[in-house]
């Protein structure tokens, strides 16, 4: 059994099936960028992308991702280490205080865009909504996604 | 660079970044405690907390818990070998109980285990018999039963009996307030990791660096150089970490101490939400009087806190809450009452505003009551009352630079407000069942730790021989960009640019004995000590730069003549010929130039007699408004926020997009507070909502459709370091506007002439049982 992980194809173990994804990919695979912040997948901050789609790592089980292309926010940045451009408008709007809600928030940003390329404010709210973020009040994450949105033309 | 200095905005090469860790943030490289590679061997640290407000302890089985294969230890009180005690301000605190549990929630019995797994099995093994014993849990309950933190504090000024039997009118009312719970994205947590000899090194998401080093170190019979406390970063604490990180890295230095290994102790959110404590909710009451044009003359006010069940940062965050009963206004004859509760909920603590939100919140509602008793718009009344320039406060302190008057008038204008009155009237003459109101609040807010000498703080900075710096401050970084602040300021005193700056980590071996990171002053106090370390070491630079301009160009020119800018150093009027900020670092190397600086400040004239309630407390004011236009629907209850206007003086701000952030985000937070988040707890003092899906934050979809924040950008005499002023509290207070929007909106069914019975948070069924009320 296979996933890819970050454009990278991963053997999954039989004993690894029935693991906490969130747990997997920070405890095993190092990739912390996705956080715990409820346990009860309702904050969104553990948000990673399985085929594109927001998922939240700690209501899933590694069994779920079984050949399925997994993109945490490790893998968002170019191969170059530089920023993907959504990344950049987070960080130039000013869309980021505390930092710990802000992989799960680009992470979901990513796949709207992904599906729409043009959303309006009110569909940015709608698929933010699921996500938490107790410091910044939002207002410039809206911005940020909403300026980013040209790259996915 | 002059003296004047102080109120020019520092020079810095380049834009200014919205915040250094920004890009780490982004993508997802930047470390919180548990995203650091764990340490070899290190256990996982679970606690069994008391079910029981308050219960005797009769016994603690803790053998089959131990036994449990992975287990490394199980503790409990019998096992701290220093002293049970981590209370701060007050020691009235024990890390665990002994013989009665104060609170549900309170941890009993720590197991630290090879895994989170076996640690959990392990802490349902251990059998701790209990005796049920009544709680005490409601201000009502604790003040008849005289429990106190403290004999009750007093702010007197006038004659208020006097002015009370001259008003034109006289009011008097009861006023509450409810809890709120941080919330802070990442949960409280801790590493502890064992060195040589007895040193122990916290990692703990604290506010509050020096603190845990001390507790720690009383805790487990240690010296403070034993303990050393490093702090890169917290996911928010908003208060919430200031004082209650305290007891987990005490835990976790408990656990690791008897282990000798290291270990981690994080909380699960709902461990988090159940047992740590929240905003005080206050109950308080009033007597107001006032002449027939509304100016306030007389008031009278006890404000009552529930504290919790230990005395934590109470007795502050009362002080903070009388220091602030006064709000914008100018009150000739006041007298303001504090008592803090002792009751058995989880101790509550620092939450963002300190106090300041509750009492101001108790006038506010007096400025509603006086304009709905006239018959005259609150927003006037509010104006009528705002203080004008060095009118004293209650307790002594004149009001320098006060401009209320103005900033209302900047809102009104800002918010077209007579159109928006005229609109919202039309809206409701047309709607049965959803009204729009129209909710304002001024505030004032005092700058400084109103404890006066926790008002200092150190940096240490190091300059290196390729030019680049390191800089230690005392301040902790929690998003609110304090590491951007100070290193914005760092790099104007050397005229260098932000990209050679390294901020490092808090951490006690570096800066010592720093006060929390808290009363929004880490900017001030932190930036004005870093100001001052990168001044030493420009003075040092500076012969070294003469004597090379002469050298190398020919220039002569007096060593407080040169200009530092640009990572270069010239003579101004030779700015063609620079020596470059490395040349000259390195230069001062070889000629053996201390290149390393400590800064230290202390924030002048502060100062407070506690028993006369008489002094001057704070720094400086931080003054501002805000408006907020509510709709209700009141068949449901629901209410919404469609316009929020801000004005919001910064003074000569470091960094306006941080500032904008800071008050975006903090008028959230207390809109919040005013409307839907609901502390709730059963009758044996147990907190029920206690996840993020029964307990609701402000999500995107709450934001309002116009969200129009002005900053007033202007030098102010009152203010901090590079003629800036805090930011990180006041704008919370804003939120309350929308509470008095959905009241005013409520109030139509009424014509506004009788006030709504709202409960504050103005929730649904707050808003339905107000308006079923009003209607009879």
């Amino acid at each position: 059994m296979i996933a890819y992980i970050n454009g990278r194809k991963r053997v999954l173990a039989e004993d690894d099936l029935g693991k906490n994804l969130l747990s997997f990919l920070r405890d095993e695979l190092g990739l912390t960028g996705a956080k715990n912040g409820c346990g009860i997948g309702a904050c969104g901050a553990c948000t990673v992308l399985v085929n594109n789609r927001p998922v939240r790592s700690c209501r899933k089980a590694v069994a779920d991702i079984v050949d399925a292309n997994v993109l945490t926010i490790e893998g968002l940045a170019r191969e170059d280490g530089s920023l993907h451009p959504l990344q950049q408008a987070f960080a130039d709007a000013g869309a980021i205080q505390c930092g710990f809600c802000t992989p799960g928030m680009v992470l979901t940003a990513h796949a709207l865009l992904l599906a729409n390329h043009e959303p309006t404010r009110a569909e940015i709210r709608r698929a933010i909504s699921g996500n938490l973020c107790r410091c910044t009040g939002y207002q410039q994450i809206i911005d940020a996604i909403e300026s980013a949105a040209k790259f996915y033309r | 660079m002059t003296k004047d200095h102080q109120t020019v905005k520092p020079a810095i090469a380049g834009a200014p970044p919205q915040h250094l860790s920004g890009g780490l943030h982004v993508a997802g490289q930047s470390r919180f405690v548990v995203d650091e590679p764990r340490p070899a061997g290190m256990l996982f640290a679970k606690l069994l907390a008391s079910p029981y407000a308050r219960a005797r302890i009769i016994s603690i089985d803790t053998a089959k818990a131990a036994a449990l294969p992975g287990v490394a230890a199980v503790l409990t009180h019998r096992d701290v070998p220093g002293a049970n005690q981590i209370g701060h301000a007050v020691r009235d605190e024990p890390l665990f109980p002994s013989d009665e549990t104060a609170f549900a929630g309170q941890p009993v019995a720590l197991v630290a285990a090879e895994s989170e797994a076996i640690a959990a099995a392990a802490v349902g093994m251990i059998a701790v018999k209990y005796q049920e014993l009544e709680p005490v849990l409601t201000i009502a309950q604790a003040l008849k039963q005289d429990l106190l933190y403290a004999p009750e504090r007093r702010i007197e000024r006038g004659d208020v009996d006097q002015a009370l039997a001259k008003a034109d009118h006289v009011i008097e009312g009861t006023v509450a307030s409810g809890g709120q719970e941080h919330f802070y994205l990442e949960t409280q947590a801790c590493r502890a990791v064992p060195g040589e000899d007895n040193e122990i090194v916290l990692y703990s998401a604290t506010q509050s660096t020096a603190e845990v080093q001390e507790i720690a170190a009383r805790v487990l019979g240690l010296s403070s150089n034993d303990i050393t406390v490093d702090v890169r970063r917290l996911g928010g604490a908003f208060g919430g970490k200031e004082r209650a990180a305290t007891i987990w890295a005490c835990l976790a230095a408990l656990a690791c101490r008897k282990t000798r290994r290291p270990v981690e102790l994080r909380l699960e959110r709902i461990e988090d939400m159940a047992w740590t404590g929240k905003r005080h909710p206050y109950e308080s009451t009033y007597q107001a009087g006032f002449t027939r044009d509304g100016k306030l003359t007389a008031y009278a006010v006890e404000l009552n806190a529930n504290g919790g069940a230990y005395t934590d940062l109470s007795m502050a965050i009362l002080e903070r809450s009388m220091l602030h009963a006064d709000n914008a206004y100018h009150i000739p004859n006041a007298r303001i009452v504090g008592r803090a509760c002792r009751t058995n909920l989880p101790p509550n603590t620092a939450f963002r505003g300190f106090g300041a939100p509750q009492g101001i919140f108790v006038i506010e509602r007096v400025m509603e009551r006086i304009a709905r008793t006239l018959g005259k718009d609150p927003l006037d009344v509010r104006t009528l009352n705002a203080y004008r320039e060095g009118e004293a406060t209650p307790y002594g302190q004149p009001v320098d630079e006060a401009c209320h008057p103005e900033l209302l008038d900047r809102l009104q204008r800002n918010a077209q407000y007579d159109r928006l009155r005229g609109e919202v009237a039309g809206f409701n003459a047309s709607h049965r069942t959803l009204k729009r109101g129209i909710g304002v609040v001024p505030v004032k807010f005092g700058i400084s730790f109103t404890t006066a000498f926790l008002n200092q703080a150190s940096a240490l900075l190091w300059v290196y021989t390729d030019g680049t710096v390191s800089l230690s401050h005392g301040g902790v970084e929690m998003g609110q960009e304090v590491n951007t602040k100070v290193a914005q300021v760092a790099a104007a005193e050397l005229g260098i640019s932000l990209d050679r700056i390294r901020v490092e980590s808090a951490n006690t071996k570096r800066v010592g004995n720093a006060s929390p990171t808290a009363a929004s002053t880490g900017s001030d106090l932190n930036g004005s000590a870093a100001r001052e370390a990168a001044g030493q070491i420009r003075q040092r630079l500076a012969p070294v730069a003469a004597r090379l301009l002469k050298e190398k160009h020919g220039i002569k020119v007096s060593e407080d003549r040169l200009a530092f800018a640009n990572d270069r150093i010239c003579d101004p009027r030779h700015p063609d010929k620079p020596i470059p900020f490395a040349e000259l670092v390195h230069e001062a190397y070889v000629n053996r130039v201390d290149l390393g600086a400590h800064g230290f400040y202390a924030t002048p004239g502060v100062h407070f007699d506690r028993a006369a309630g008489q002094g001057r407390p704070f720094h400086y004011f931080v003054f501002g408004c805000a408006l907020a236009l509510m709709e209700v629907d009141l068949v449901s209850g629901n209410s919404r926020i469609i316009d929020a206007h801000i004005v919001h003086e910064t003074a000569s701000s470091l960094n306006p997009e941080i500032d904008q952030g800071q008050i975006a985000g903090a008028f959230i937070q207390g809109y919040g507070w005013a409307t839907f988040e609901e502390v709730v707890h059963d009758a044996k003092g147990r907190y029920l909502a206690v996840t993020p899906s029964t307990y609701k934050i402000p999500t995107i979809r709450d934001l309002p459709e116009t969200f129009a924040i002005e900053m007033v950008e202007r030098p102010r005499k009152c203010s901090s370091v590079f003629g800036s002023k805090g930011i990180g509290e006041p704008p919370l207070i804003y939120g309350e506007a929308a509470w008095f929007g959905i009241k005013d909106a409520i109030e139509s069914l009424a014509d506004h002439k009788s006030e709504a019975d709202l409960a504050f948070p103005a929730t649904p069924e707050a808003v339905v049982l107000a308006a079923e009320k009003l209607k009879g």
